[in-house]
């Protein structure tokens, strides 16, 4: 079919936001920069629509038609109380209006995971294998290239669904969730629950505590039901990941209560401030002071014989 | 077929022909009589000559592949060591790359799995700068090893090639190789080589962690029975316990092999090493999640993590009491801190008389010197 001398018609939104949601896949977009102003005077390019061909009819009210891009527009004018919204005749070829759809989107390299993955579905839905340049296309259009897209899906598709579901909604990042993907699906479900999201979790505090869980329950051998709890227990907790590290790392986190604790009881106050080598790696600790007048001379050095009185007690630590 | 006894040939064909699917050599290598050796004693692996290793089929490439090369730059370094911590100085003779053991802990099988086993089957350059460096450092022992990128004997009864290394440099004494091994495959060598110039290195983990962690190596307690023999036959050997790993599978079980160690005469014990499981961050997630990996490992100051300070020291101490309860011979640490030979020994390395004369560097002639 010829696009060329493609002439614009009318439809009423209604047909539209009634009709197939295929293309659906920009929740947050698709055409609601447009605004309702520009929409009652007509100043937009016309919507890309898909007439389907064994239901073409030559009144549009009665015609087949699924919208390839402009949903929250359509929805808009629909809010609106617009009789018809300009349209446009597209191929009816997935890739080919995907690829459309994109050119009016135009956000390369700001598409969300699920807007990802939805159209990968759309472009693999079907028997026939995606041709390489077509791929290459929707890649740049991406702002990606069709290969590390195509990389990135495939990806998608190997996770099990609840993890997918967690990258899709954006609680996990795609290694995380790679990492994690065999916890039990009642922790990956839970990061869709009030309480964590209750926590305020960050990106990167949600990957470490989901990597201090994994390990823990694998090496405690635990249950699902017991993964869970321990994981809403470190959830509740005022530092969720805290929480798991002191599980997690036992004889480290005792090596540091028991350093912060002699710190405190030789130092506070004092004006000397005490570091241990990292992890306990090493022979020396560090100290470091400064003094201006004779009585904080003074205090430091009641404060080093504090230290020396326990000398024993801190080599102990390494 | 004369390195091998009648029965040890049946044996070696079909244990080889059950490790591999196929045989690939460089056709520069094709008359090599290592290679000839290999094909006598296992003729049953296809095989096929190759211009280049970029001809093994792509589908071929794993670690069922064995493929014999000839030698690309110099064999002959310096153990790489670790940055901050103190190395034996052990020269390494890179002849194989890639076994098929399997032991889980083995950083190598993390990168090598899409790699054939590749052995470097003519060893005239290594013997050359070994040579050279024997001159180099005449008055000292200077200790070479072909375990560090492979398993010094595991293909050993195949290609004959520690024999072929240890004649050439048998007109320098001061040179040492060691075979290190996880392997029993001794009895080729015994009888046939100098005893003064080699010591076969055994890796000692306990049978029941070894039988799940080591799949493929042959048991300890047939490593131990492997090195009753050489001992016997007048040879040296060595002891390494790396990777000590504290689990399950190991509570308790040094001390016997501690123990099974301490039979040996000491004067043929040349040297026991120690090294607490370790691994540099960056492959972790390649290293499958193995109870012992699930241990508390921190960061060292090499980068590469390793259980606490004080619990390593533990373990270390804990060993060398139930080692010295049985052998006088030279004990040392694997890629360990100063303050950790401090904290088991009292002092470090090249301090202690049994062990100067192996801590102390070796020369090596600068690039492009002369052989």
């Amino acid at each position: 079919m010829s696009v060329v001398n493609n002439p614009a018609f009318s439809v009423a939104p209604v047909i539209l936001t009634a009709g197939e949601p295929t293309f659906d896949i920009f929740p947050d977009s698709g055409g609601a920069g447009i605004g309702r102003e520009r929409l009652l005077r007509g100043l937009y390019a016309p919507f890309p629509v898909i007439r389907h061909a064994s239901h073409a009819h030559r009144h549009a009210s009665h015609e087949q038609l699924t919208l390839v891009w402009g949903f929250s527009a359509v929805r808009e004018a629909e809010a609106a109380g617009l009789a018809a919204v300009s349209c446009i005749e597209v191929p009816n070829d997935i890739v080919s209006a995907l690829e459309i759809a994109l050119e009016f989107e135009r956000r390369p390299g700001g598409y969300t995971p699920a807007e990802q993955y939805a159209m990968w579905r759309l472009m693999t839905g079907s028997s026939e294998p995606v041709a390489k340049d077509r791929l290459a296309r929707v890649g740049s259009l991406l702002g990606s290239s069709g290969q590390a897209f195509q990389a990135l899906m495939r990806r998608f598709d190997a996770l099990p669904d609840a993890v997918r579901e967690a990258v899709l909604g954006e609680t996990l990042d795609i290694k995380t969730a790679e990492r994690c993907r065999d916890l039990p699906a009642a922790c990956i479900a839970a990061l869709s629950g009030p309480d964590y999201r209750a926590a305020g979790l960050s990106f990167s505090r949600t990957r470490q505590l989901l990597s201090l869980l994994r390990e823990i329950w694998l090496r405690d051998n635990l249950s699902p039901a017991a993964c869970r709890t321990l994981m809403d227990s470190a959830v509740a907790d005022a530092d969720p990941v805290a929480y798991l590290r002191r599980q997690r790392y036992p004889e480290l986190v005792n090596l540091e209560q028991r350093f912060a604790s002699l710190r405190r009881e030789t130092t506070a106050g004092s004006g000397v401030e005490l570091t241990a080598p990292p992890y306990f790696e090493g022979d020396s600790f560090e100290l470091r002071f400064q003094f201006s007048s004779r009585a904080e001379l003074s205090r430091r050095r009641v404060a080093l014989q504090y230290i020396e009185d326990r000398f024993d007690e801190f080599l102990e630590l390494l | 077929m004369s390195f091998l006894s009648s029965s040890d040939a049946l044996r070696y064909r079909e244990y080889y022909s059950s490790c591999f699917d196929h045989f690939y050599a460089e056709e520069s290598v094709a008359e090599h009589p290592a290679l000839l050796r290999a094909r006598e004693v296992a003729p049953d692996i296809p095989f096929k000559i190759i211009r280049s290793r970029e001809e093994v089929p792509t589908e071929h490439r794993s670690a069922r592949t064995l493929l014999a090369v000839t030698g690309r730059g110099n064999a002959v370094g310096r153990c790489p060591g670790t940055r901050g911590h103190i190395c034996c100085n052990y020269l390494t003779v890179d002849l194989y790359t890639g076994c098929n053991l399997g032991c889980s802990y083995c950083i190598m099988q993390s990168y090598l799995n899409f790699s054939p086993i590749t052995v470097r089957i003519d060893t005239q350059d290594s013997v050359a700068r070994l040579a050279q460096i024997a001159r180099l450092n005449t008055g000292r022992v200077v200790r070479a090893g072909t375990g560090e990128t492979g398993d010094s004997l595991w293909l050993d009864p195949l290609f004959n090639i520690s024999a072929d290394i240890l004649d050439g440099i048998r007109a320098h004494p001061n040179l040492i190789l060691e075979l290190k091994t996880k392997t029993d495959f001794v009895d080729h060598l015994l009888g046939r080589v100098d005893p003064a110039q080699v010591v076969f290195g055994f890796s000692l983990n306990p049978g029941q962690f070894a039988e799940v962690e080591e799949p493929a190596a042959v048991p300890p307690a047939l490593r131990l029975a492997a090195a009753e023999r050489a001992v016997q036959a007048g040879y040296r050997v060595a002891f390494h316990f790396d990777p000590l790993v504290r689990s399950e599978a190991t509570a308790g079980a040094y001390e016997h092999l501690c123990s099974e160690v301490g039979r040996f005469p000491a004067s043929h014990v040349a040297w026991i090493s120690m090294g607490t499981i370790r691994y540099p961050k960056e492959l972790r997630d390649a290293l499958p999640d193995r109870p012992y990996m699930l241990d508390e490992f921190v960061p060292a100051r090499d980068g590469k993590y390793r259980y606490l300070q004080r619990e390593r020291v533990a373990i270390y101490r804990a060993m060398l009491t139930q080692l010295r309860a049985g052998t006088s011979a030279p004990v040392y640490l694997c890629m360990e801190s100063a303050v950790v030979w401090r904290r088991v020994f009292g002092s470090e390395a090249r301090q202690l008389p049994e062990l100067s004369s192996l801590f102390d560097p070796v020369e090596l002639p600068r690039v492009g010197e002369a052989q």
